[in-house]
């Protein structure tokens, strides 16, 4: 008998956790946002990208960099974290399988930047008015990528040895593909190499994906960036049940 | 029915250290079974493999009949685990701590609430119900460890060295409940460097060193298998002959004192003698302690 009345409990308390700390999980990328949007709004007023305000233009790229943010630190954090408190013990213990632990961290990472991403999409609308275009795609669109992004977060608490870890994965990783993805600029407006080098960002295409599905404005066909986001999220979550299965890095560190 | 049937398991890190070599034992239901050994002997790595959190290199592991590399998730649900580190949570407070706990393994939220306040009355933590678990003392957090591993009422509870760095009066507390735990029927499995802790509260025992079991039996009988007691006497009568009954006796005259050390059951037949030939004056009979077979097992 499979025990998911066990995973659901998981679930809850990896959401629980965020919502106990939400000045840092949730209000903190919302007030990143808002300062975003104040800076921008001063800075580019009236210009316009891809035919359109560049607010309007910047709003889904921010919303989407929120899902991504989010989602990743939700298991990422609570995992290493665990690993240094000693408290992995629980999750090594208990009767759950590795397909459950992976399906309540990152459940509980698509809670996480679901909801950051809809209170971000709230307070962009005080700034600009804002139609969603395809909304079924958004949606689609916003469970992809918290989806994805979380499984990798979990993927990335499973490997981490150390507090440094996360930050190098910030610092290094994340930011560069997040400005490579075209979340400030259109990935059109870069020259030469950065373009190419762009095309092979995962998070070009999912941030082009929630573009499209906004305002209507690609710069990768939408179908193709669709095609990508599943094909991402069918490779990525298979590996995350095989590394949580075998468990050998779910360690006290 | 067997609680748990270890069958030459052995365990070999990645870096080549043998923690394990062919170990097989077997703890019988309803039992208080010690795992003793030195540090380093393999105990934890015996029991992170009995509970599934280490994987074995060879060998088998069964709980209650049920194999742990087949059937681990319904072996687990069987088990509660008081892990050798202290844990520290740092966001719940302790009452969240055992709400999620015992959710990982079933117990529906109308029982968790009676059950979490049951377990901590009982360990003295009640006081503590909303403070976060962080925040408590070391002796507390090592009680909330044992309050998690019980939660779920589990038929099999193994604790990893639980009164280590515990004062007098909370170990008392926290082996109290263990014993009407078993008393209900829960078998136990623990290690410790308390040797009179283990002395006082197992039926079995076994030692473990450098990674084998040197010797598996019941408490009672230990001693009579590998302890030595120590007569001491005074006598009326000097100048008799006292023939050993083993060579390895060790018999010490001193004017009309005498000292013995025998075999433990051998006695009888030394204070027989002595009180025929010598004329017992007076006598101190010094009974092994566990603390003694252990040093004298493990330093073979």
């Amino acid at each position: 008998m499979a025990n998911w009345y066990g995973a659901y409990n998981l679930f809850r308390r990896e959401t629980t956790r965020f919502r106990k700390i939400i000045i840092d999980t949730t209000v903190s990328p919302i007030i990143s946002n808002v300062l975003y949007l104040i800076i921008f709004n001063v800075a580019v007023s009236g210009r316009q990208v891809q035919g359109v305000d560049y607010i309007k233009f910047l709003a889904p790229g921010l919303i989407t960099l929120t899902l991504i943010n989010s989602a990743f630190s939700n298991p990422s954090f609570a995992l290493v974290i665990a690993k240094f408190s000693g408290s992995i013990s629980d999750i090594l213990i208990a009767p759950l399988t590795g397909t459950q632990i992976v399906l309540a961290y990152v459940g509980a990472a698509m809670v996480r930047a679901l909801v950051t991403a809809f209170a971000t999409l709230l307070v962009i609308l005080l700034f600009t008015h804002l139609n969603v275009e395809h909304i079924g795609l958004a949606i689609l669109g916003a469970f992809l990528t918290s989806f994805f992004f979380g499984t990798l977060g979990a993927i990335f608490g499973y490997f981490a040895k150390q507090f440094d870890s996360m930050t190098m994965m910030t610092t290094f990783i994340m930011t560069p593909m997040s400005f490579l993805g075209g979340v400030f600029y259109p990935v059109s407006a870069l020259k030469g190499i950065w373009q190419t080098v762009s095309r092979f960002n995962p998070m070009l295409y999912f941030i082009d994906l929630m573009r499209y599905s906004f305002i209507d404005k690609e710069f990768i066909p939408h179908n193709i960036s669709l095609t990508v986001a599943i094909l991402a999220n069918v490779i990525i979550f298979p590996l995350a049940i095989y590394l949580f299965t075998k468990g050998k890095r779910l360690t006290v560190l | 029915m067997e609680a748990v049937e270890i069958d030459k398991i052995s365990k070999i890190y990645e870096d080549g250290t043998q923690a394990l070599n062919e170990v097989s034992l077997k703890v019988r239901e309803g039992k208080i079974y010690g795992l003793l050994g030195p540090n380093g002997a393999g105990k934890s790595t015996l029991i992170g493999i009995i509970s599934g959190t280490v994987s074995k290199t060879s060998g088998t592991a069964k709980i209650f009949g049920l194999d742990n590399s087949k059937d681990l998730q319904k072996a687990k649900l069987l088990l509660g685990v008081v892990p050798q580190e202290v844990v520290s949570e740092p966001v719940f407070t302790v009452f969240e701590v055992l709400d999620f706990f015992a959710g990982f393994y079933g117990v529906k939220k109308n029982d968790r609430k009676k059950k979490i306040d049951e377990v901590l009355e009982a360990l003295h933590l009640g006081s503590k119900r909303n403070t976060r678990a962080r925040f408590l003392s070391g002796g507390m957090k090592r009680r909330l460890m044992v309050a998690k591993a019980l939660i779920h009422e589990p038929k099999l509870i193994i604790l990893d060295e639980p009164t280590a760095g515990v004062d007098v009066e909370l170990r008392t507390i926290i082996w109290n409940y263990v014993k009407e735990i078993n008393k209900k029927g829960s078998t136990i499995i623990f290690t410790t460097h308390y040797l009179e802790e283990a002395e006082k509260l197992c039926s079995e025992i076994a030692i473990i060193n450098k990674g084998k079991v040197i010797v598996e039996e019941e408490t009672d009988k230990l001693k009579y298998l590998f302890g030595e007691t120590t007569i001491d006497a005074t006598l009326e009568n000097t100048g008799f002959e006292l023939e050993k009954i083993l060579d390895t006796d060790i018999i010490k005259f001193n004017d009309n004192e005498v000292k013995i050390i025998t075999k433990t059951g051998n006695e009888s037949y030394y204070l027989q003698k002595l009180a025929t030939l010598g004329g017992l004056k007076k006598i101190e009979i010094g009974q092994p302690s566990l603390e003694d077979i252990f040093v004298k097992l493990v330093k073979a």
